[in-house]
């Protein structure tokens, strides 16, 4: 039997066929032009030294990807920052009547219906661009715990550890993330896409 | 347990980061709570969402890398020594 033909890397095309999804997901987490630049560079250099290393057990670009996530890390342990009260909650992200009195949700603003697939929806350019903007919108330090542990798949343990911040203060961050994004996806698509009646 | 208390446990519900007795609290209140429990059901779709935009060819549409960083990267990459040339 033959053996399977050893894993080849084109790291001459990297930049034009990664460049931008790997700018992309730097950009995302990090929101500075520059900062995102500089962790794409470095992850392609390291790359590029490494790349003998590489088995082929993924795609290149999954491979890639891996490199810049540990460059996100080392930025983020380099810049750890403390958490303030802004990153928590802002005056006003609420509605000042999503509630009652007695803490019971007020029709108004009760949670639209997404029609019986929301996940259809994601292989829709228009929909990944509002998703994109959503996610852009997210507050820093929500965003940067929401993808690290939503897309990233990273534990509880590891975002606490890279952070620095605390355990309570990380479900803060995530629920704000994910209920800043719940609407803001509902507001800009949901709605307008999939308007159907509440029981 | 009201909306406001459940809807800001929800995250730690699904995450499975509640205590037992929190969990039968939320869980009892989305028995009769439509609007919790879509809430609820929509919360770990937002992450399903986010991965499927990550596994598409761009997370950030309409913004790629500056051309001026593509071409001193570009650069970098081949005037790093290759495997013979660092021996």
């Amino acid at each position: 039997m033959n053996n399977p033909s050893p894993p080849t890397l084109d790291p001459a095309q990297w930049v034009d066929q990664y460049g931008d999804y790997l700018f992309g997901y730097a950009m995302l987490r990090v929101r500075d032009r520059t900062v995102a630049e500089d962790l794409v560079q470095d992850a392609l250099l390291t790359a590029f030294k490494a790349r003998d290393r590489f088995e082929g057990r993924s795609t290149e670009r999954t491979w890639l990807t891996g490199i810049l996530k540990n460059k996100l890390r080392e930025h983020w342990r380099k810049n750890k920052r403390e958490i303030t009260e802004t990153d928590l909650a802002a005056p006003g992200e609420d509605p000042a009547d999503l509630f009652d009195a007695v803490g019971h949700i007020n029709a108004d603003h009760a949670p639209a219906d997404w029609g019986s697939d929301p996940v259809a929806a994601a292989s829709r350019t228009e929909f990944q661009t509002v998703l994109a903007q959503c996610i852009e919108g997210l507050p820093d330090r929500a965003a940067e715990v929401f993808l690290a542990r939503e897309v990233d798949g990273a534990s509880t343990d590891e975002i606490l550890k890279s952070t620095g911040i605390t355990k309570s203060n990380l479900w803060v961050l995530i629920h704000r993330a994910r209920k800043l994004l719940r609407q803001c996806l509902e507001t800009n698509w949901f709605a307008k896409n999939n308007p159907s009646p509440d029981p | 347990m009201e909306c406001q208390e459940a809807m800001e446990k929800s995250s730690r519900y699904i995450d499975g980061e509640l205590s037992l007795w929190d969990c039968i609290k939320i869980k009892l209140h989305l028995n009769h709570c439509w609007s919790c429990n879509r809430f609820v059901q929509q919360l770990p779709l937002l992450g399903q969402l986010a991965r499927r935009l990550h596994e598409s060819d761009h997370p950030t549409p309409g913004e790629p890398l500056p051309p001026d960083a593509r071409e001193r990267i570009k650069k970098i990459l081949q005037d790093a020594p290759t495997k013979e040339e660092s021996a």
